[in-house]
């Protein structure tokens, strides 16, 4: 299911005059990137799971006081989600561990496949770790969760401009770690584009 | 989405199914998640149509009468300050012992408990205090729901303090001896149950009292790492080799903890200071069971 950002605006307007269904429709929408970018972050799925629902619940909180004014609901949102991962990591010393998520295996594929894959996964997250903290953040929102540049910045705080600058630089280290040239393209794969959690559409 | 040639879509690529594999909610936690959210939004949409129902009421009132302008802000401040009051104390009131808000209140205050494991057993210690208020008020008042939500709580924070206390036996001692002291007071509550509730609220203090047996036992039993609470050296684990090998420093169990534990409920450990790397301390308490600690509520696993 997609969602434009005029939608996800009407939606945040009935939820804010109390629509309870339209409160449903946007936890709908953005439970999964937001768990995801929580989970990028928080070690134990459990906890991705409390921190996610006390995102929400924050959301319901602060609905009230949310502004359109240019601010796009997804980055405001993310901002909420942002914070929770900021101070709990403070206060509970957690740090990322990419390589301890847990990884759900896919049922169709065979063993050998199988060790494949997660080869291929391990790489990513050794090259994750390799980024900095802004450029990693970057790509957390914009690739696992999904968001708009512009969504992206309104996250992070900073300007447009600095997280597409942050990508570019994290998508050449990430080619680089992984040794991925220009004519690389993994075996069996057409060239489309992935499935994308998000809202927005403006790249 | 975002590639340009085949080299940024295949790190595109990579990154999705990373995600997908690594970064998804395992199957049921959507369900849960929104089961808890919309539990709140309810709660909140609800409030919120109530003061819309007031205000547009109170919007009415001055076409009909013929009071000064002084007087109908008067009367105006006076219904608003008396809805708000209204709704925090619904709000008080939801998050009480047994009110449907009680046990995002308790998940919430795990998240303000400092880092640092003394710090922290004192915080755990100053909860387990609070939720014994709430069960002494609730036994008072005969209400049955609210003893066993607060017991219930305070059964997880303890659980939950011992598990953040690891093998520090001096924060351990600690803990041990704060339930001691609960444990009389337990005790207490129960004898004096109005006779209304008395099966029910003495049938679950006594399950807590159990409990807190069992805690205390445990955690004396289980073989704390010698110093573990003044350690020199920080950055250095506890050795599991030397566990339980020296008599002083692990308590002996006793089988009756609510009388000896009585004469001495504080501990001046405070400066004994744990080793600042420490476990952290378990997430929060989760309704879940799937991935959260073994349940261990009324059910004492000596």
């Amino acid at each position: 299911m997609t969602i434009d950002d005029a939608a996800i605006e009407r939606l945040v307007g009935e939820a804010r005059s109390g629509d309870e269904w339209a409160f449903a429709m946007i936890f709908d929408h953005y439970h999964e990137p937001v768990y995801r970018f929580i989970a990028s972050r928080i070690q134990r799925p459990s906890d991705a799971e409390d921190l996610t629902q006390l995102v929400f619940v924050k959301v319901l909180e602060a609905l009230p006081r949310y502004e359109s004014r240019g601010v796009p609901f997804g980055g405001w949102l993310f901002r909420l989600a942002r914070n929770a991962v900021i101070d709990y990591v403070r206060t509970r010393h957690d740090h990322t561990e990419l390589e301890s998520v847990i990884e759900r295996a896919r049922g169709d594929a065979g063993p050998d496949e199988v060790a494949i894959v997660r080869q291929e996964l391990d790489a990513v997250a050794a090259a994750l770790e390799k980024l900095t903290d802004e450029q990693r953040e970057a790509v957390e929102l914009r690739f696992f969760a999904g968001l708009s540049a512009r969504e992206a910045a309104e996250a992070m705080g900073k300007q447009e401009g600095t997280v597409r600058g942050l990508q570019f630089r994290a998508i050449a280290a990430l080619r680089r770690e992984l040794g991925i040239e220009d004519g690389q393209v993994a075996a069996g794969t057409e060239f489309r584009a992935p499935r994308r959690v998000g809202v927005t559409n403006d790249g | 989405m975002f590639a340009s040639t085949a080299g940024e879509f295949e790190i595109e690529r990579r990154l999705d199914a990373f995600a997908r594999a690594r970064l998804s909610p395992l199957p049921g936690s959507k369900a849960r998640t929104r089961a808890r959210v919309m539990r709140e939004a309810r709660l909140v949409f609800g409030a919120q149509a109530q003061a819309a129902a007031v205000a547009s009421v109170v919007g009415r009132m001055p076409a009909t009468t013929h009071r000064s302008p002084f007087i109908r802000r008067g009367g105006g401040l006076l219904l608003a300050a008396g809805l708000a009051l209204g709704l925090a104390g619904g709000a008080m009131a939801a998050s009480d012992a047994g009110g449907p808000l009680y046990p995002t209140r308790i998940w919430f205050e795990t998240f303000a408990l400092p880092s640092n494991p003394s710090d922290r057993a004192n915080a755990e210690i100053d909860r387990l205090s609070a939720r014994l208020t709430e069960i002494t008020d609730a036994a008072k008042r005969g209400d049955q729901a609210a003893v066993e939500a607060a017991l219930l709580a305070y059964q997880r924070i303890a659980d939950e303090a011992f598990a953040g206390a690891g093998d520090d036996s001096a924060l351990t001692e600690r803990l041990a001896a704060a339930l001691g002291t609960h444990v009389t007071v337990l005790q207490g509550v129960a004898a004096n149950v109005p006779a209304q509730a008395r099966e029910a609220i003495e049938r679950n203090i006594t399950r807590a009292i159990d409990h807190n047996d069992a805690t205390i036992e445990r955690s004396r039993s289980h073989p704390a790492a010698p110093g573990a609470g003044s350690n020199p050296n920080p950055g250095s684990e506890p050795n599991p080799g030397s566990n339980g090998t020296n008599p002083d420093t692990t308590p002996k169990p006793t089988k009756e903890p609510s009388v000896a534990a009585t004469p001495h409920p504080t501990q001046p450990a405070h400066a004994a200071d744990p080793s600042p790397t420490a476990d952290p301390p378990k997430g929060p308490p989760s309704e879940k069971s799937d991935n959260g600690p073994p349940e261990q509520n009324g059910k004492p696993t000596p």
